[in-house]
């Protein structure tokens, strides 16, 4: 099994050092042929080298994309040279990486799901739970997910997933841009593709600030409830091919 | 109404129109993404010196004052062409990210054949070609595009919390 670790950073300097060293000693852990591509989304500061000396592959985009585009960088380069799947984990450090073995375990299922979801929300509930406002708004999500997509998420907005061979035909050609994660969850589903949840622990960032913060939060918001109200729509005029 | 009355409106269309002809001589702007503006702007121009036309028009489509008329028209056609905007403007994102991935991409392979270090990325100053591809090198797609092809999606994985 070739497994692609996808690790989009901008400005990470400071966390991705670490972190891709971490990855791959997981890899070593569980004997599994894992590779860590950092997709430099335009940093200004030396994550590009810092990820290199660590250990990793870096794709250096030439100007920002924002996470989605970065990371179906990524998700373009595990398809085009025939990893068995991908796994993202984001390069502020959120993700630690020890918990890679819980998503690689998840695809012993048979069958095996085409996207899993690493929640912060399991039953346990252990590390890091995110801020109240973020909550508030992370059950807003999980809402219309259910109501309008029919997807169950319990953490809608994580970004710690692994992309089977499905997921990854099916990014490859269309992945959201601007905040991804809820509607790639209902682009999923609109494909067939079966999403599974599994509980990981979660870390405050090493690093760097979040993307989401003041009035971005409800541009968040309304944003992403119209993309996934129109990606159901969407899937009921043209439905997406079953199989890929 | 004559057009004394509306001279001033047509010179600045006729001032805007000159700046639209400026930028496409320069190739600032191109003719394909303006020819419908000029256009607009060559119509907005023929009203004020034929106002008596606007007038006649409006009265036909049922408006009581040709000035009605002429906004409804002037604000219908400038959000078409907005629209028309907002068009091209996200044909134009969708392209440039999937050009800016390419170019990453790219970059990234022939880092690592021409310095033969998979983790090396592109320096402005690149190592001379010359390093051999493996097989390993080379991307197994058809595997992969065969896996994706064979699972069903439709089942239900055990052991885990499934939507």
């Amino acid at each position: 099994m070739r497994v692609l670790v996808i690790v989009p950073a901008l400005n990470e300097e400071r966390s991705v050092g670490p972190l891709v060293g971490d990855i791959r000693a997981e890899g070593v852990k569980l004997g599994i042929d894992i590779t860590a591509v950092v997709i430099d989304d335009g940093s200004t500061d030396r994550t590009a080298e810092v990820a290199a000396a660590a250990g990793a592959r870096v794709v250096q985009l030439p100007k920002n994309l924002g996470i989605g585009g970065a990371v179906q960088t990524g998700l373009r380069l595990a398809w085009r040279e025939g990893f068995s799947c991908a796994v993202q984990i984001d390069g502020d450090g959120q993700h630690p990486p020890h918990e890679l073995g819980k998503l690689l375990a998840a695809l012993g299922a048979v069958p095996a799901p085409d996207l899993v979801v690493g929640t912060r929300y399991g039953n346990d509930r252990q590390g890091f739970q995110s801020t109240v406002l973020r909550r508030i708004g992370s059950s807003w999500l999980r809402w219309v997910l259910r109501v309008v997509a029919g997807v169950t998420s319990t953490d809608p907005t994580s970004g710690y997933r692994l992309y089977g061979p499905r997921a990854l035909a099916l990014f490859e050609r269309t992945y959201p841009y601007d905040y991804p994660e809820p509607e790639s969850l209902a682009t999923a589903r609109a494909a067939g593709l079966t999403i599974c949840e599994v509980p990981v622990i979660m870390r405050p960032r090493l690093a760097g600030s979040s993307s989401i913060r003041s009035w971005r939060t409800a541009y968040y918001m309304l944003k992403v409830s119209i993309a996934v109200t129109l990606c159901y729509v969407r899937s009921i005029r043209r439905p997406w091919p079953k199989a890929m | 109404m004559g057009f004394e009355r509306y001279w001033i409106f047509a010179a600045c269309c006729a001032i805007v129109v000159g700046l639209l002809l400026r930028l496409l001589l320069r190739e600032r702007v191109s003719l394909q993404h303006s020819l419908a503006f000029l256009l607009f702007m060559l119509g907005v121009v023929t009203t004020a010196v034929f106002p008596g036309l606007t007038s006649r028009l409006g009265r036909l489509m049922g408006f009581t004052l040709p000035s009605n008329f002429f906004f409804a028209i002037l604000i219908g056609v400038l959000v078409l062409l907005h629209v028309g905007t907002i068009i091209a403007l996200s044909r134009l994102e969708a392209r440039t990210i999937a050009l800016t991935q390419e170019l990453g991409l790219v970059q990234e392979q022939m880092s690592r054949l021409a310095g033969g270090d998979r983790r090396r990325p592109l320096q402005p100053e690149a190592p001379p070609p010359g390093s051999a591809v493996t097989d390993a090198d080379k991307p197994d797609v058809g595997a992969t595009r065969a896996a994706a092809a064979g699972v069903d999606g439709d089942a239900a994985p055990a052991g885990a919390s499934v939507t």
